[in-house]
């Protein structure tokens, strides 16, 4: 009698663990940076695995600065997911020699990305990496509340941000929000800065060696960045972590903050009320604001996926319209030529802001790679006046690496 | 020098129900030697803390001299004690133990190095100044800790089991140096052991407890001869005195009755026992095992002092053979507990347990009917109900 | 003859008893050890196959690497202040709770609590009550009059090493409190029966004869006050961030290894030297066993036998 029950119960379990075969065949583990989009993340993946009752993606998201900590090691250990995050650039280039990715060249159709875009995936025509995720544009948030109940029009060049500065600082309000602790968005302010001295032409004669961060022009990037770090961010921003800074600037305790188009999303998410809008950073001196441009993590495939095929089909099904109008939708601004938002005013704004002045982010390029980091472990110094804008200048110039 | 007086001193520990020490009543004059004896956990130690101030108690007085010191703080007492454990500093040297406090109460240097000195000559420690206390052996612990209570001078000494850790050759030795000491000093002192050998050998007085209530203070010749109960009776003597359920008989020459046998009590035992003359029936009778003498040795044996039983066990120390007597009649254990008496009714078989100090001359052999003599004018008498000697 | 000791030690059968134990070691300690040392060898940039020998070049560039001499002051700074206080205030609170107070074990558990926490939780309550723009300190300060104390804790380089040994301190106090209490319940009352019959006060009851029987204790929690404060690291990175920010005032060795070998932001990881952050790692580790020793033998000469 029990054994017959038993054998029953086994054939039972055989019967649905087949069922769940024929369902899920594959199953791919999936790593990438972006906690705060998880919903939206997921939200977009169910959509695939409807259309793809094969494949399942297991996705796990590992908080910023640890990211590169656990995938390095995992992918020294043998044991990072078949789909993993990096930075188009450098990064991905090192995985690919390592032998730790696959090429994509010819498997993952690429065909709609915007020009831009395919330019930073491609290296020596190869493309070991997509961006399915999008990409950003980082510039200047600013409450439009905030602005209309104190007159004021978002400013656009030093002289107007300096003494918006002023203007807002009597009125007790914070002007500008900043998270200094980790370095990361005053070096993205540098960034924005100093671009908005060379434009997109002096980005790539600074990489030839034909422009410098010393040259005059370029140290009042500096000097400019030393003024708002000291007089128009919140109190402890030195200290403030970035969490802490994005909880600020959502909850308007401070009328600016320097954001990407991803950030959004977090935005809104701790103040369903906010009512924000971009421009790009004011200028240095008289010239035009700038936004800077990146990709987000381009995803890429393990080599030791067991079934590279059923990542193919997950990163073409991501790079087409369908996905890449909820990424866009939901997320953060897409790399297809043919999606544009359907209501997100934001980007939008943050299309536009581009258009005036818009430059690559630094760390994807190679002679800049290292500029990024050097100017994260200055900017302290920069804001305490322990380091002058020229010093600061000098040793971001240092940092550039230029090919022979 | 100061005499100690405790009145009604009393300490209920903190979560138990029973007093540790129950109103305890002793003066010890000045330089006497007080033994305070009884059987383990019967508050000998609490007795002591109480005095030396370690303890607050729950109720009653503590005067050294005239003076109530009940609320003093130990260090105000003039009081030197000697622990159980020795208590010495294990990180300092011997001569620091001993110098302790006579550096705490800031005695200036080379007075304290002279007295150490003298005593450390005294008690024969000189060659183990430099030593850590974890190096010394048993007795030299002991005499460190000596040295520290006697350095000060105090007006009384208190010593709780000061020989316990001793072996028993050593213990012997320091018996006597200590009460040499004691003697040559002339402090006060209150001296705490459950041995009756130290007890009876070292005290003045020995004051016996039990469950924390004091049974008796005497010199150790009265403590033998009169003790107050039973309890008393067969703490003090090595081995016990024997007692047994017996009924009195007679109104002017009285008879005992053990058994099926019968004693003559001779006078000198009515002259210790008053209450019994007007007593007949139960009591408890007790014999100390050296008033009992084989017959055969005793050539004026008169009827009524013999009494016959079987050797059930015999055991020769040489100088004494220890006869085991199996006697038909209800023997008594007195028990820790007061109004704890325990009855064993014994037949022939069982072994009588009638302990007897017989000459190395007698022959008995185990096995062998024997007539015992009892001294009957050294008999002692209880009351069957209380424990309580009838000497009123 | 037969018993000839040389006999019996060319016996080695009893090496089998160790065998499991040593293998264990040999593969979770010297082997990762060696391997990492092989490592440290290389200029290996943690991703990549860009690898050669360099030999000691890593170590010869540690030792000239200010950096590294920045972080390890601020561990020493920390190691100090982290032992002055656990020999005062946790041997202090230790002394107050041996006296069996009432509620000792609600006590006992308060004070152990954060040492049983998650250090990253616990820290990043602590960023949060010490923002200036939402935390509950300053204003807390402010309504008691304190305003003065109403400061940027945090984002000045000269209080920010201080809020870090607060933390610390405040963490590792139950551990002070654990071992001094149990050093405590070891000096036997007698002994202070009889300093106290001896003629000594309270004071010099504890500082004569209870407190240099704690010296077993005062050495453990020395040695491990060290250990534990140079490689401190989830307070720092939770506090203030993979810089040790302001301006790497609070950068110690942890965050700066881990900085070096892991990078610190995942935008770039242009900056990482995962070779060098291990050199640095085993240097430091060499350097802690030696002073560790050192600690120990001058303490444990200080102790005393019973
Ligand atoms: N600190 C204490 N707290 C509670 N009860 C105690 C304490 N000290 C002693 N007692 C109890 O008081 C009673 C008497 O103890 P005390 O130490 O005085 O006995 P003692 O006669 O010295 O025994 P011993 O010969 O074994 O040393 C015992 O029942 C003991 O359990
Ligand atoms: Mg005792």
């Amino acid at each position: 009698m029990k054994k017959r029950v038993f054998r029953s119960l086994v054939t039972a379990a055989g019967l649905a663990f087949c069922a769940n075969q024929t369902l899920a065949e594959t199953t791919l583990t999936m790593w990438h940076q972006h906690p705060e989009w998880k919903s939206a993340v997921e939200a977009i993946l169910d959509k695939f695995e409807a259309a793809h009752p094969d494949i399942k993606i297991d996705l796990e998201e590992i908080a910023g600065t640890n990211y590169s900590a656990r995938l390095n090691t995992a992918l020294a250990a043998g044991e990072a997911p078949d789909l993993f995050g990096l930075p188009a650039g450098p990064e991905t280039v090192a995985a690919a020699e390592a032998g730790y990715i696959t090429d994509l060249t010819g498997k993952v159709d690429v065909a709609n990305l915007r020009d831009a875009a395919r330019e930073a995936i491609e290296t020596n025509g190869q493309v070991w990496g997509v961006p399915i995720l999008g990409a950003y544009s980082v510039g200047l948030y600013y409450h439009r509340d905030v602005f209309e109940e104190n007159g004021l029009t978002p400013p656009s060049t030093q002289a107007e941000f300096l003494e918006m500065c002023t203007t807002l600082k009597d009125k007790g309000i914070t002007p500008m929000v900043v998270p200094a602790s980790d370095g990361i968005v005053p070096s993205f302010m540098y960034m924005m800065l100093t671009s908005s001295v060379m434009g997109a032409d002096g980005f790539a004669d600074l990489r030839a060696g034909k422009r410098k961060f010393t040259d005059p022009d370029m140290v009042d990037a500096a000097r400019f960045l030393q003024e708002i770090g000291q007089n128009c961010l919140q109190p402890g921003a030195l200290s403030t972590p970035y969490v802490e800074g994005k909880a600020l600037a959502a909850m308007k305790r401070g009328a600016m903050m320097p954001g990407g188009s991803a950030d959004y999303v977090g935005y809104k998410e701790i103040n369903p009320n906010v009512d924000l809008g971009v421009v790009p950073f004011p200028a240095v001196g008289d010239n035009a604001p700038s936004t800077v441009t990146g990709l987000e993590y381009i995803f890429l495939v393990n080599s030791d996926a067991e079934d590279k095929d059923a990542a193919y089909t997950f990163l073409n099904w991501m790079l087409s319209e369908e996905a890449q109008q909820m990424v866009v939708d939901t997320i953060t601004m897409t790399t297809h030529k043919d999606v544009t938002p359907s209501e997100n005013r934001i980007l939008d704004e943050f299309t536009s802001a581009a258009k005036v002045n818009d430059v690559r982010v630094f760390y994807e390029l190679p002679e800049t790679g290292n500029v990024w980091s050097v100017v994260q472990q200055n900017v302290a110094a920069l804001f305490l006046g322990e380091m002058s804008p020229e010093d600061f200048a000098q040793a971001a110039q240092d940092a550039v690496k230029i090919a022979n | 020098m100061a005499s100690v007086t405790l009145q009604g001193l009393s300490k209920v520990y903190d979560g138990s129900a029973k007093p540790s020490l129950d109103h305890l009543d002793l003066e010890i004059s000045d330089g006497e030697f007080l033994v305070l004896v009884g059987p383990s956990g019967c508050g000998k130690s609490t007795a002591l803390k109480l005095i030396g101030g370690l303890e607050d108690p729950s109720g009653g007085d503590v005067y050294i001299g005239e003076q109530r010191v009940t609320d003093f703080e130990s260090r105000d007492r003039d009081i030197a004690m000697v622990f159980q454990s020795y208590a010495l500093y294990p990180h300092m040297s011997v001569f620091d133990n001993i110098a302790f406090p006579l550096q705490i109460a800031k005695v200036d240097k080379a007075e304290i190095s002279k007295r150490v000195q003298a005593v450390a000559e005294t008690l024969h420690l000189s060659a183990f100044l430099n030593q850590r206390p974890g190096r010394l052996s048993g007795g030299q612990r002991q005499r460190v800790a000596m040295g520290r209570a006697i350095i000060r001078q105090p007006s009384v000494f208190l010593m709780d089991e000061p020989l316990s850790n001793l072996d028993a050759k050593l213990r012997v030795k320091m018996r006597s140096e200590i009460a040499q000491i004691q003697r040559r000093l002339d402090v006060t002192t209150i001296y705490v052991t459950h041995d009756q050998v130290e007890a009876m050998t070292m005290g003045d007085r020995v004051a016996i407890m039990r469950e924390g209530v004091l049974q008796q203070v005497a010199t150790p010749d009265d403590l033998y001869r009169k003790p107050a109960n039973t309890f008393v009776a067969s703490f003090i003597g090595s081995p016990p005195m024997n007692l047994f359920r017996a009924s009195l008989s007679g109104t002017g020459d009285k008879q005992i009755t053990l058994g099926d046998q019968t004693l003559t009590i001779a006078p000198e035992s009515i002259e210790a026992y008053p209450g019994i003359s007007a007593h007949t029936g139960d009591v408890i009778l007790g014999i100390r095992p050296e008033d009992i003498e084989d017959a055969d040795l005793s050539p004026d044996t008169r009827a009524g002092d013999t009494i016959t039983a079987e050797v059930a066990h015999l055991e020769s120390l040489g100088a004494d053979h220890m006869v085991h007597l199996a006697l038909e009649a209800e023997q008594v254990h007195v028990g820790d507990q007061p109004q704890d008496q325990v009855e064993t009714p014994l037949g022939p078989t069982s072994g009588g347990l009638c302990i007897c100090r017989f000459s190395p001359r007698s022959k008995a052999r185990s096995g062998d009917r024997v007539r015992a003599r009892i001294a009957t004018d050294n008999l002692h008498f209880f009351d069957p109900a209380t424990g309580g000697a009838l000497n009123q | 003859m037969q018993s000839n000791p040389k006999n019996r030690r060319s016996s080695y059968s009893h090496l089998w008893f160790v065998l499991p134990g040593l293998a264990f070691f040999l593969a979770v300690m010297i082997f990762p050890i060696l391997f990492a040392f092989g490592l440290s060898m290389t200029d290996w940039s943690g991703l990549g196959n860009d690898v050669s020998f360099i030999g000691l070049a890593n170590y010869t560039e540690i030792l000239g690497y200010w950096p590294y001499y920045r972080a390890a002051l601020h561990n020493a700074a920390i190691f100090v202040a982290i032992l002055v206080f656990q020999h005062t205030v946790g041997l202090y609170i230790a002394v107050l709770l041996n006296e069996k107070p009432r509620f000792m074990e609600f006590y006992r558990t308060v004070l152990f609590l954060p040492v049983i926490l998650s250090l990253v939780a616990t820290g990043f309550v602590w960023t949060l009550m010490l923002s200036p723009n939402i935390g509950l300190i300053n204003p807390a300060l402010r309504s008691v009059g304190l305003d003065f104390l109403a400061l940027q804790w945090l984002s000045n380089p000269t209080s920010a090493l201080g809020v870090v040994i607060a933390v610390t301190a405040w963490n590792s106090l139950g551990w002070a409190i654990i071992i001094y209490l149990a050093g405590l319940q070891n000096v036997s009352e007698e002994l202070r029966q009889a300093a106290a019959m001896d003629g000594a006060n309270t004071r010099q009851i504890f500082w004569r004869v209870t407190f240099p029987q704690l010296s077993p204790a005062f050495t453990a929690l020395s040695v491990l006050t060290f250990i534990g404060t140079f490689r401190t690291f989830d307070v720092v990175y939770v506090l203030t961030g993979p810089l040790g920010a302001p301006n790497f005032s609070t950068d110690v060795l942890g965050t700066l290894i881990y900085r070096t070998a892991f990078g610190s932001s995942s935008f770039s990881s242009a900056e990482i030297r995962f070779a060098f952050g291990v050199a640095m790692a085993l240097l430091t580790m060499l350097v802690m066993a030696v002073i560790c020793r050192l600690i120990l033998k001058v303490l444990r000469a200080r102790e005393i036998e019973t």
